[in-house]
């Protein structure tokens, strides 16, 4: 018996853990749909006329490219970016670098973001600086971008979360910008229903139900390198320069360093708002059937009897009759010799001699006569009349204690210091992806700016950028452009898409970077 | 230890494997499987699944009707002439509403009378609404169809850009798929993407032409004409019913 409970209650169990296995596989694992981390920014100076126009080439970088110079050896200074902050020259290794987060207080839709290089982790002091407006900001201001802040609502904020919001692990922090998603623009801890309403309000609205995020489909998302989902594997690049996993929508770069490894660095994600709609379209309809039967033989005999039907009414009676009727005669003509002789009575309507009460009132306005009656009550009217008019009246109270003007202050919200200490002889590439608009309809040209930037202590060579676009993104030819001297390929990508690829010719230095740019149109 | 084990734990691994299995069950629902309430659009039933916002959102609908023929909403069940094509309506989720075509092309003095619902509304970028309407496109062919005496069923969804067509759309140029007679076409754009909107032109008429039917023009839900805030921008249109409300 025990052997049997055991046996049975361990099938029970492997069915009971098989189940939940099979239950957490069936259904749809979550995707958030907006990349908390994703900028989405449109505003960069428009420094075009410095860009370069790309070197098209027939193939891969090949493999024999040029050694990696030794740090300082190399000077790239001759393509130099204008708004670049290599302007503050800061020798590796790196000094701490600030972040600034300015806030409007009364318009959050125009929250502006300046960003320096950043690295490392996110600690150090917070100090206010509500003075005014950081006007040295806006000189070494590498990057001026513009999020999607307006969509964020706003949420508490204490002293406590915004020290506890600068605890942030390092390891998150794979590119410099990130900012710890759980902080809104003010620095502040977000709750969790307010992370999901988060969500919604950047697009991303979450499904209670089990159906995950449904508003995901309006979004065009390209950039990054994979969605984190285990079907989609990092970029890998092999010996021979060919690049593994490179799906659609991913934007990568990868890079040698000085130590002969070959490291893939992905961009953030751009979400832009460009829904699509298309039909299904089904008619249906009637068609007209002409079918026919008819008998083929019919072999069962019947007779119809006899029918006959013997019920007959007797007599009707009527036991109630009328006692008497009564007729009138209609009139057969009317001859009269009257005619109309007018209406002798300038009172109007005869009948209205009631007076009194609110009825006398009205009389007299339609009459235009003034009885000796209502005079009565149109004296107690004046009477009351004037009483109201008098002192007892209510008066108007003005208070003349209003403010003349009102004057609300924006100044610097936080200042944030990063520590990057510590980080010598570390090689890092940052690479951050730029769309030109939030959001767009079909046909729309969209103007994508990639940056890298060096954040490491070592130069890195033989820098490729590539950007796999997704379906629904059409390059348009001979839009691309680098600040760096650089050379293009375009390949298809199998889905009536290109791959863009950027190769950058020479070595990027340390605290260096470089911005490359093309167009497509919005299918 | 057997009878803890027999009473006890087997009991709760028997619920657990019951309410897990249950969950996973439910989970994979689809709502053509619901059946929906009398009197209500069989394909109505899309709209507000669960957890999904229904009451009280004008969801911005632009319709667009070829060669200068006309469109007229209902407003107590009376049909109001409005501008040309293209209109732009705010309309309820779930909310069926009748409409009426007129001056078709090659087809002097005909006219239909399509329903239109809307099953799921879209989330653009704030203060933008007006500019990323649910687009919904009638043909010439389908307009020919429907006074042919078909029955012609359009059913739009948002497409998936992860399984976007590498082909240009824009307005008259709805990317169209044909379902064949055996197909739901619903289920097909479910496949496709999101289905956000149903369109039916063809078969009925109003059985009395000389006062209001209240059944034919299914209440008359309360619509928004917004083609006229679309000329004249004064930010949110949300924010301007919110006024409205006040």
């Amino acid at each position: 018996m025990g052997y049997k409970i055991g046996r049975v209650s361990c099938f029970v169990l492997f069915l009971a853990v098989f189940s939940m296995l099979l239950c957490g596989c069936l259904q749809q694992p979550y995707h958030s749909p907006v990349d908390p981390f994703a900028l989405d920014p449109v505003l960069l100076h428009d420094n075009r006329s410095n860009y370069l126009p790309v070197q098209n080439i027939a193939n891969n970088r090949p493999s024999n490219t040029a050694p990696i110079p030794q740090p300082n050896t190399v000077s790239n200074t001759q393509y130099q970016y204008q708004f670049t902050d290599n302007a503050v020259n800061l020798p590796p290794p790196m000094q701490a670098r600030e972040i600034r987060q300015v806030t409007h207080v009364n318009d959050i839709a125009q929250n502006d973001y300046r960003y320096n290089n950043s690295f490392g982790n996110y600690s150090g002091s917070l100090s206010y600086n509500s003075s005014a407006y950081p006007n040295n900001l806006s000189s070494d201001s590498s990057m001026l971008l513009r999020s999607q802040a307006h969509q964020v609502p706003q949420v508490r904020q204490s002293q406590e979360t915004i020290q506890a919001s600068l605890q942030y692990p390092q390891d998150s922090v794979n590119s410099g910008i990130r900012i710890d998603p759980s902080l809104n623009e003010l620095g502040a801890r977000v709750v969790a229903e307010d992370i999901n309403r988060l969500a919604e309000f950047r697009g991303g609205w979450r499904h209670s139900g089990s159906y995950g995020f449904l508003p995901q489909a309006e979004y065009l998302v390209d950039g990054g390198d994979g969605d984190g989902s285990s079907s989609n594997y990092k970029v890998l690049v092999k010996d021979d320069w060919s690049v593994m996993n490179l799906d659609v929508g991913d934007t990568v770069a990868h890079y040698d360093t000085v130590d002969g490894r070959t490291v893939v660095e992905g961009s953030n994600r751009v979400h832009i708002y460009a829904p699509r709609f298309g039909a299904v379209r089904k008619v249906e309809g009637v068609v007209k059937t002409d079918h026919s039967m008819s008998l083929g033989e019919m072999n069962q005999h019947l007779r119809t009897g006899t029918g006959k039907t013997s019920e007959r009414t007797d007599q009707t009676a009527q036991e109630f009759v009328a006692g008497y009727t009564r007729g009138r005669d209609d009139l057969h003509g009317i001859r009269s010799r009257m005619v109309g002789a007018g209406v002798g009575s300038n009172e109007g309507l005869a009948g209205y001699n009631n007076f009194e009460g609110v009825v006398s009132y009205s009389d007299t306005l339609r009459l235009m006569k003034l009885g000796s009656a209502e005079i009565v009550h149109l004296a107690e009217g004046c009477q009351n009349a004037r009483v109201w008019q008098g002192s007892e009246g209510v008066k108007i109270k003005a208070s003349y204690k209003v403010p003349m003007s009102m004057s609300v202050g924006e100044g610097v919200g936080q200042l944030f210091k990063i520590d990057d200490s510590g980080i010598a002889g570390k090689s890092q590439l940052r690479l951050i992806k730029v769309a030109s608009r939030g959001s767009a309809s079909s046909g729309d040209v969209i103007e994508f700016t990639l940056r890298f930037d060096n954040l490491g202590t070592e130069p890195l060579g033989n820098i490729t950028i590539m950007d796999n676009l997704t379906t629904r993104l059409e390059f348009i030819p001979d839009s691309a452009m680098s600040s760096v001297p650089s050379g293009f390929v375009l390949e298809p990508n199998g889905v009536s898409s290109f791959t863009l690829r950027f190769e950058i010719k020479d070595p990027l230095e340390a605290g260096k970077f470089g911005v490359v740019q093309f167009r497509c149109r919005v299918l | 230890m057997k009878l803890v084990l027999l009473r006890i734990v087997l009991p709760v691994l028997l619920v657990l494997f019951a309410i897990n299995f249950a969950e996973c069950v439910f989970a994979q629902i689809m709502p053509h499987n619901i059946q929906p309430h009398p009197g209500v659009n069989p394909l109505a039933r899309w709209a507000g699944m669960p957890g999904e916002p229904v009451v009280g959102y004008y969801q911005p609908v632009k319709i667009t009707v070829p060669d200068g023929a006309r469109i007229a909403f209902a407003v107590n069940n009376r049909f109001v002439e409005r501008e040309e094509s293209p209109y732009l309506v705010g309309l309820l989720l779930g909310a069926n509403y009748r409409l009426r075509v007129t001056d078709i092309k090659f087809h002097p003095g005909k006219e239909l009378f399509p329903s239109v619902t809307v099953l799921q509304r879209t989330y653009p970028p704030k203060n933008s609404e007006l500019d990323y309407p649910i687009q919904i496109d009638l043909t010439h062919e389908d307009l020919e169809l429907a006074l042919s005496g078909r029955f012609v069923t359009r059913v739009i969804y948002l497409e998936n850009p992860q399984t976007a067509l590498p082909i240009r759309g824009g307005i008259g140029q709805q990317i169209t798929t044909e379902a064949k007679p055996n197909e739901d076409p619903m289920l097909i754009a479910h496949n496709l993407g999101k289905p956000v909107a149903v369109i039916q032109l063809g078969g009925r008429v109003p059985t009395n032409r000389s006062f209001a039917d209240a059944f034919f023009f299914h209440g008359s839900p309360p619509w928004m004409y917004l083609n006229k805030i679309k000329k004249e921008p004064q930010g949110s249109y949300l924010y301007q019913q919110h006024r409205s409300i006040r």
